[in-house]
This record gives C-alpha cells, structure tokens and sequence, in this order.
C-alpha cells in the first residue's frame, strides 16, 4: 500500500517535471513546441558524455539543463520568432526541430541503448516498505523546481514582466516592455527544464534516441488540459500519474501507457474548450 | 489533372524499364501517396491537420493479415479482408471525427486526438500477442505472393484511381464548400454551411481510401509492422504533404514517392543522415516556404496546373456567368407571430452583462437599426439571434419556431443570415466561387462544378452594382476593402434569409457605396418583405434608411422608436455628445 | 510629428503635426478612425502609405515598444490594464527598472491618493474611475513626452471625470508634455485641448484652435443627429 503511493507520486512528479517546461514556453509564447520530447533526449544524453569524460553523474544535472537550454537559444532565433501567430506552422516546424535534434543524436551515439553510469542511491525502507530512493528524491527535487518557479513568477521583475506579456501581450508592449526578449528567454528556460527532465529520467529508463517521444506525448495532453496554470497542472500531474499507476495494477502495462491519453482525450471533450484561448 | 495521371501513366509504362529493387520501392511510395493524397484533402484543402492517416493505413494492413492468418490466404478472401478493414477504418474514424468535430473543438483538439490515436494504435498493436505478431509483426501470410509487376500495375492503378477521385472532388462544387472551410469556418457555418458534418464525412472517406492503400501494402510486401500505424508514418505524411505543397494534390504525391525513394537509397548509405536532412528541409520548408515545393518550383507547376485547372494558385480560366434567377418570391404565408420575437434576451461575461434583458418583435419590410456608444451590446445582441448557443438567457423565434440552442448553420437554414462586422469572405477563392459556395451550400455536387450560377436577384443587384460581376475570376484577397464587404452582403443574401443582421455595412465605404448599399437594403426590405437588423455608427445611414431605431447603451434598451423620435429625443443627444447627464 | 497614411480603408491621407507642450484633442463619431490613428501612432499598424515621425524619430520598422520606449504613452481605449495583478505590479511594469517604486507612489499620492494607499490590491478589483485613475497615473509616472489618450472618460460619472481632468491638467502645466486626446466628452476635452481636429470617415475635416469655439456648438455641428 506505501509502495503504491509512492508509486502514484513519484510518477507524478515526474509527469509535472516533464510537463512544466513545456508550459512555460506555451504560456508565455503561445507555442506548443513538439521539440520538447527532444530537449528531454537531449538532457538524458548528457550523462552519456558526462560516462566519457569520467565526470560523475550528479553534473548530468547541470550539463543536461545547459545543454538543451543552448539549443533552445539556437533554435527560437532561427526558427520560432519567424512563426509568432502561425500556431499550426509552429506545431510543424517544431516537429521537424525534433527530427534533427533526434537525428544528431543518433548520429553522434548510433540509435542502439547507451550503458550509462546513473546516480545509485540504494533504496530506503519508508513504514516498512523498501523503496528507491533515487525515485523518492524525484519529489522534493520537483517542490523545489515548482517553488523556484513561483517565486521566480511572483517575486522578480522578469517573472512580473512574463506574467503580463501572458496577460495581455499588447499592453506590455504599450508599457515598453521587450516581448521578444521575454519569449526568447522562456523558450530557453523552457527548453532547460526540459534538459533537466531528461536528466533526472535516466536511472529510470533505457537511453536512446527516442527516449523524450512518449513523454512528449503524454505532456501535450496534459498542457493541453491545464492551459497555463501550475497549480492546475500540479493537480493533473497527481491526477492522471495516480490513474496510470493504478491502471498499470489493474490491467497490465499496455492499458497503463495508454491510460493518461485516453483520459485526456475524454476529459478535453467534455471540458468542450477552446484550450488555446484558456 | 490529366497531369497527374499523365505522370504516374507514365511511371507505370516505365513500370518494365525499372529494375525489380525500384519498382518494388515504388509499390511502396505508390501506396503511400495514397495516403499524403488523403492527408492533402484534410488538411491542404479542408484544413483538417490529421497525423491519424497512419491508423487507418495501418488498420487496413493488419486487417488483411490478420485475415490471411486466420483464413487462410485467397482472393477473394483479399477482397473480403479489404472490405471489411476499410469498414472498420471507417467506424474508427466516425468515432474519431465524433470526438473531434463539433462547435467546441479546434483544430489543436483535432490534432490531438488524431496524435493519441497513433500511440494507441501502436501500443493495442503491441499487446496483441499471437494475433497481431507483437513488435515483430505479421509476415508471409500470402501464400502465392504477389510478382512484383502485379504489385506495381496494382499499386499504380489505385494511385491514378485515388488521385483521379481526388482531384474531380477538389474541383467540384463540394471541393469549393471545402475550401471555403479551410479559409473560413464561422463564415461558412452563417451560410449554412454544416461543417462538422462535412468533415466527419470527408474523414470518413479518406480513412477508407487510407485503409486499402494499406491492405494492399500488406498484400504487396507480404509484411506489416506496427510502426505502419504509428506515430512516425503519420507525421511522415504529414511532412510529404508539407513538403510537396499542401493543397496541390501532385505535390504531396510526388514528394510521398520521391522521399520514399530517396529513403530506400540513402538509409543504406548515410542512413541518419538523411534523415537529418530531411528534417532540416521539412523545418525550412514550413518556416520559410509554407507553399512546399510546389511553391518552389513554382512557374512550371503553375503553367501545368493552369493548362489541367487542378485548383491551387491560380485561378482557372473559362466562361462564368452568373444571372438573376427568376424564381418568383413565395410571399411567405402570413402568420399571426411577427418574423422575429426576442424575449428578453441577456448574454453575460462573469458579473459583466452585456446585454440585459432586450426584447424586440419585427416583421418581414421593417428596416430596424441599433445604434448605441462602443461597448453598448449592439453585436453581442445580434449574435444572440444568430448563434442559439450564445445567449444567457431569454428566447428567440424566428418565424415562430424558437431556435433553442440551435447552432448558426442550422439557424442559418432558418432563414437568418448574419453579415459580420469585418469582410468575412474566403480570401483565396475567386468571386465566383464565394458566390457558388453560398448558393449551393446547401448540396453541392462532389464532381460537377457549376460555371454558370443562379443567385437570387437581391444578391445579382449587389454584385452589378459594384462591379463584382466583372471581377468573377478575382482572387477574392486582391479585393478593394469595399468590395470585400459587398461581396460579403451578396453571399448572404445568396441564401435567400428572410431576417438578415448587418452589423456595420457601411463600414469603410465611401460615400457612393454607402447610398448604393442603402437602396439595395431598402428594396430588399420592401421587395422581397425581408427583416433587416442593422448596427450602424453612421447616424445619417441610420436616419435615412430606418423604418425603426432601437438605442442600446450598456447593454439596456433604452429606446425603440422611429427615426425622428429617436432623433429628436434628447436622451440620444446626450449619448452622443457625451454630455454627463446621459451617464448614470 | 506628420503622418499620412491609408490602413486598411479605415484611414484616408491624415496629416498632423504637434508642437512640444501643445494639448490637442481629437473628436468625431465612433467608427470615424479616430482609435485607429492612435494605435498606428503607438507602432500597432503599419501605415500603408506615408510615415509617422514620434519626437523626430521615424517610427517605421520599430516594434510598439520601441516606441513606448522613445518617450511615448499610449492609453488605449479597452484593457488597458492588468486587472489580475495588483495596483504596484501595474505600476511597476511601466516604470524603468532603475526608478523606485516608492517614489512613483509618492507622485501618484499627490494626483490620485485613492490609490496610494492600496498598493496591494488586485487592479481588477477597483471601481471603473479607480482604474481609470490608474490607468493614468502609471502613464503620467513614466514621463512620457508625447501621451496618447483614447477615450479615457468612457462610462465614468463626471466627478471622476473632473478628477481626471485635474490631474492632467496639473501635470501638464508641471512639465513640457505633448497630449493627444480622443473623446466623446466634449466638455472635457475643450477644457483641456488648445486645438481639436474632427475626423470623419477616416480623414480630418477640420483642424483649429479650440480658442473662440464653445464645444456645444462643435458638439452639434459634427456629432448631434
């Protein structure tokens, strides 16, 4: 029974750390970025060069965010400032971002699984039960990030100025303030956290090239449910992880894949919103 | 269009030329140009993205191996196999377009669905065990299996099938209406256009035509995987529609094979790295060249799609007509109830009412204008009478039936018809056709297209009055602000409504225009016993075309009145200059 | 400052030139264009035809806060605020990020005391004059050379418009400030303006000093019925 809760959240946190980025970069540039599952790859293929330089896994937690967020400060300039407005174009082009990012990867590493070093803390026994506790630590490593961005969003000039371009974009600008420079450094914070998904992702899964597609998949649907909220998506996350972990014990692990998709789906329909506008 | 089939004719007489490995990969591109053809019908020219044509390929695939498994392979049991996976293709896409297509949803929802389709495909497919071979697929379920020159005039002689249907779809009527969708949906909806129902139909179909393309992959290359279903193959053909040119037919088909091709060569050599640029040419194409290649290449596709009129950029030549038709108007049988009741109707925002308990009765000749400052309710009072699902509360008849919560397209079928604030047109259609898809909204052929048009004789007065009528074959996005706008009354009286809402016809006119649109309102009015609801600014409009004014200010009705009553009222004056004592 | 232009039908050939200091206020029927030629000035239309020079800069190719950011204002007809952040926070955005706050506050507790005290408070919760009052004062506190006014007065009782008019009036003999205002309110607008133009259907019918014209008389030659 503690295992299971455990479970629930743990795979929650998860979904939030791997939904948030994306969020960020929807809220404040109205641009649903199908790179993000690559900006995940990415961030879990640091610990692949962090295993050749001899460095310890624990930097995978920097390099991962660094990495990605480079390669988001590449990409808005190139691509996504050229689309503001074309949200259709934005999903394509995106899409085709993920391609490449997915293909260089491939290109540098082969398409194979990597051996990785991964952080290994052992387990630890909560009320009796034995647990990972690299997948515990998930939790307070997502309260911290989810805190960092509230009082980041709350407390700072940057964080005043992002909430109102996602107010009212317009009236900002009457007010002087910079959009451009606003959406760029979101896409990059964005694509960062991304990196930092992946990261945290490795000693829980295999690392190849399309490691970031499922999650990409499930925190589409998610963002797509929560519109720009973080409480609300902190509520989905609990929600629909819970569902897939107990699903998975009900049926079996196909049914638990396809668990959050499915309920998404439904719970948009009956929503019946324009969630772009919400 | 005989291009298109003059270039896979011609691939297929080539067909005996090409080596076995080539002919074999092109069976494959063959097929799968199918499906970018059903993809380019969604979404180059319906604007329905869908990544889900991968599910209905692959659905058509595993049901004929799945069948072949099972029964034992035959031909006749192909056919059979074929039939009833292009059924369930077409009942999964039924509950999909149900899913996706009605008022509340977007495109965004219907990419998403059509998005977790393919996972699920793939994950269902997965856990089928013995069934569905799991990850390792299904392979040598045709026993005598198909020569590769069978496969080929197979293959090839569906593609011509397909992109022949596709393209006398495209060109018809229905093909208009659809493109009318893509450029603009709540403009088609006010004319009745049902446009859910359109694209759950079309959806259908191109889930059908998707499946057997697949079946006969299956039966051709006597193997199927699960990625056939999958998330990949499906912004894969994504990718081949936007790369050869959305809504060009021939440039998804060309980029489907070419890529397919390329792909066969290339993932030998320098596998990933074709790949990557793939990607990258998919990236420019989208960011800078939205056109796809089509675009590209530009003159040599315009010159042949101008000689074989495949819709697109240009407009077709030819002789279009357009006349008066002489039906005479039924003077509608005269009831006791008046044409338009609204019972006090309010539409509110939160607490913020912005309309609050109007209510008004009118008869067919009435000419009632609504003037009021910004903000006072006027549109959002119209739209409450167009739109069933947008007032808060309160009732409207029309005619005496109540449209409930009615959407516009049905309401429009009513009689009502709404001419929008901004010229609401279709910027990529030529006059001609906005006048066509208004007219034949109601059932368009799906593959004649008319040339010579019949529009009711109010809508024949606009468009003579303006000079539209020489401009038939315009582009309708190089028209003046002006003509944009009498374009946009024509198309609405083409539907022949008995109540019809304007909100700021004169808008942007000038001062010719204006007394010209005044007299073809008032003959409407008077000719044909229409009910004319205006919203105007222009207050000397208002005064001379009026039988009736009603002021409107912060959403309350605080007049209903003829014109010198209104004008004369001092109420009025104080709104309009803006003399405090009119506040609150 | 001239301009000329043709946007979207809506504006035929307008041609204005402000002095530094001058007060002018713009006047005419709804739908005339009148918003529009605000919001072609503050960078969020490109003229079709002709140019905009803002204090003896081009504005063409800039982006509207690029413009706000060379010293004019810009207050629009509708939202103009953020109703869910509090009263600091609006203020806070249009202030450069050097300048305190707290004097910001102290100038809004001389022209509008109501506010001062209620920094805390969610800008969508005040009355309509309160966050009219806002509106303005988080204008007035950026300095702005040239100030764009679309109907400020719009629904609001005529005390609060003698509010608002006072603290305009203050702060423009207080300092050089030139002040483009677009009103319904004629009364309003005469006791603020030294010159007034009439727009009609997109163009400029007249264009004079508001010296020697009572506003009842100009109310009824291009507004009344």
């Amino acid at each position: 029974m503690v295992g299971l809760l455990l479970d629930c959240l743990t795979t929650s946190a998860l979904l939030f750390l791997v939904t948030v980025g994306l969020l960020i970069i929807f809220g404040m540039m109205r641009i649903i970025n199908f790179a993000h599952g690559a900006f995940i790859t990415v961030g879990a293929y640091s610990s692949v060069v962090a295993g050749q330089y001899g460095l310890s896994p624990w930097l995978t937690l920097i390099l991962g965010p660094l990495a990605a967020g480079a390669i988001g400060a590449i990409a808005e300039p190139l691509v996504l400032r050229r689309l503001y407005g074309r949200q259709l174009d934005t999903i394509l082009a995106t899409w085709g971002l993920a391609l490449i990012i997915t293909q260089l990867v491939t290109l540098k590493f082969g398409r194979g699984t990597q051996p990785v070093d991964s952080i290994d803390l052992g387990t630890v026994t909560v009320l009796g039960t034995p647990y990972s506790s690299y997948r515990l630590a998930v939790i307070p490593l997502v309260l911290v990030l989810s805190i960092a961005i509230l009082l980041i969003l709350r407390r700072t000039r940057y964080g005043l100025v992002g909430r109102a371009v996602i107010m009212d974009d317009d009236l900002a600008q009457t007010l002087g303030v910079n959009v451009k420079r606003v959406r760029f450094t979101s896409f990059v914070l964005g694509s960062a956290i991304a990196g930092l998904a992946g990261a945290v992702l490795v000693p829980m899964s295999s690392v190849d090239p399309n490691l970031g597609l499922p999650w990409l998949i499930n925190a589409f649907l998610i963002s797509l449910l929560v519109g720009v909220s973080t409480t609300a998506l902190a509520f989905a996350s609990l929600a629909l992880g819970s569902a897939q972990v107990l699903v998975g014990l009900s049926f079996n692990s196909v049914s638990a894949t396809l668990a959050i998709p499915v309920l998404a789906v439904v719970l948009l329909r009956l929503r019946a919103h324009g969630f772009v506008r919400g | 269009m005989g291009g298109a089939l003059l270039a896979v004719a011609a691939l297929l007489a080539s067909g005996p030329l090409l080596g076995d490995y080539d002919r074999s990969i092109l069976v494959q591109g063959m097929l799968f140009a199918v499906a970018a053809v059903t993809v380019d019908i969604l979404w180059g020219y319906t604007g329905v993205l869908s990544y889900a044509q991968s599910v209905f390929f692959g659905l058509g695939a595993y049901g004929l191996a799945i069948y072949s498994v099972e029964f034992g392979f035959s031909w006749t049991g192909a056919v059979i196999a074929i039939v009833l996976s292009a059924v369930a293709a077409c009942v999964v896409a039924l509950l999909l377009g149900l899913l996706s297509f009605h008022s509340k949803a977007d495109w965004l929802y219907v990419a998403t669905v059509t998005f977790a389709a393919t996972f699920a495909f793939e994950k269902v497919i997965l856990a089928g065990g013995s069934l569905t071979g799991s990850s390792s697929g299904l392979s040598g379920f045709v026993l005598q299996p198909v020569g590769i020159a069978d496969g080929y005039r197979l293959s090839g002689l569906l593609l011509i099938a397909v992109t022949l249907g596709a393209c006398l779809l495209v060109r018809s009527d229905a093909g208009r209406v659809m493109r009318a969708i893509r450029e603009n949906e709540g403009r088609s909806q006010y004319l009745g256009i049902r446009v859910h129902r359109v694209k759950i139909l079309l959806f259908a179909v191109a889930a059908c035509v998707a499946a057997i393309a697949g079946s006969l992959y299956a039966t051709t290359q006597n193997v199927v995987a699960p990625d056939l279903g999958g998330f990949q193959l499906g912004t894969a053909m994504v990718i081949w529609a936007a790369v050869g040119g959305r809504g060009t037919l021939l440039g998804p088909v060309g980029a489907a094979i070419g890529i397919n091709h390329l792909n066969a060569y290339l993932s030998g050599s320098i596998p990933f790295l074709w790949q990557l640029v793939l990607g990258l040419v998919f990236v420019l194409v989208v960011t800078y060249a939205p056109g796809g290649a089509a675009s590209l290449i530009g003159f040599p596709i315009r010159w042949l799609q101008s000689k074989l009129r495949v819709p697109g950029g240009s407009m077709p030549g030819g002789l279009l007509t357009v006349v008066p038709h002489m039906k005479a108007h039924e003077a509608s049988a005269r009831t006791t109830r008046p044409l338009l009741e609204v019972t006090d109707v309010s539409r509110s925002f939160g607490s913020f009412h912005a309309v609050k308990a109007v209510a008004l009765a009118a008869d067919g000749g009435e000419i009632v204008s609504i003037v009021g400052p910004n903000g006072a309710g006027k549109s959002t009072f119209m739209r409450c009478i167009s739109d069933g699902g947008y007032r808060t509360s309160g009732s409207v008849r029309v005619a005496g039936s109540d449209i409930g919560r009615l959407t516009p397209d049905v309401i429009s079928r009513l009689g009502v018809g709404q001419k929008f604030q901004t010229a609401s047109v279709f910027a990529s259609l030529s006059v001609f056709e906005c006048l066509s898809v208004a007219t034949r909204a109601r059932r368009p052929s799906i593959w004649r297209r008319t040339s010579q048009l019949e529009i009711p004789a109010p809508a024949f007065e606009i468009i003579q009055m303006t000079g539209l009528d020489r401009l038939l074959h315009h582009t309708v996005s190089g028209l003046s602000h002006g003509q944009k706008q009498s374009l946009e009354l024509a198309m609405v009286m083409c539907t022949e409504p008995r109540v019809i809402l304007l909100d700021e016809p004169t808008a942007g006119l000038s001062q010719t225009e204006r007394a010209a649109i005044g007299a073809v309102l008032r003959k409407i009015a008077t000719d044909h016993l229409a009910l004319l609801i205006l919203v105007e600014h222009d207050l000397d409009f208002v005064q001379e075309i009026s039988s009736r004014v009603l002021v409107l200010h912060h959403g309350e009705l605080l007049m209903d009145g003829t014109v010198s009553e209104v004008v004369s009222s001092e109420l009025v004056q104080e709104i309009y200059t803006g003399s405090p004592a009119g506040m609150e | 400052m001239s301009s000329g232009y043709g946007q979207a039908s809506v504006l035929h050939d307008v041609s204005l030139t402000l002095q530094a200091g001058e007060i002018m206020a713009i006047v005419g029927r709804n739908g005339m264009g009148k918003s529009t030629l605000l919001r072609t000035i503050a960078g969020f239309l490109a003229p079709t035809q002709g140019s905009i020079q803002v204090l003896a800069h081009p504005t063409a190719q800039k982006q509207p806060f690029e413009v706000a950011r060379m010293g004019l204002g810009y207050v629009a007809q509708a939202r103009a605020l953020f109703p869910d952040l509090t009263i600091q926070e609006n203020v806070a955005l249009a202030l450069a990020p050097r300048n305190s706050l707290d004097d910001a506050f102290a100038r809004i507790g001389e022209i509008f005391p109501v506010l001062a005290d209620r920094r805390q408070q969610l800008a969508g919760t005040l009355s309509g004059g309160e966050q009219k009052m806002l509106i303005l004062a988080r204008a007035l506190i950026a300095d702005p050379r040239l100030l764009l006014i679309d109907e400020i007065t719009e629904g609001l009782q005529p005390s609060v418009r003698e509010t608002l008019r006072l603290a305009l009036a203050t702060e423009t003999a207080r300092r050089s400030m030139t002040v483009v205002l677009v009103e319904q309110d004629l009364a309003f607008a005469f006791a603020l303006a030294e010159r007034y133009a009439v727009m009609k259907l997109g163009r400029i019918v007249k264009d004079e000093p508001t010296e020697g014209r009572q506003w009842q008389e100009v109310a009824r030659d291009h507004l009344a019925v």
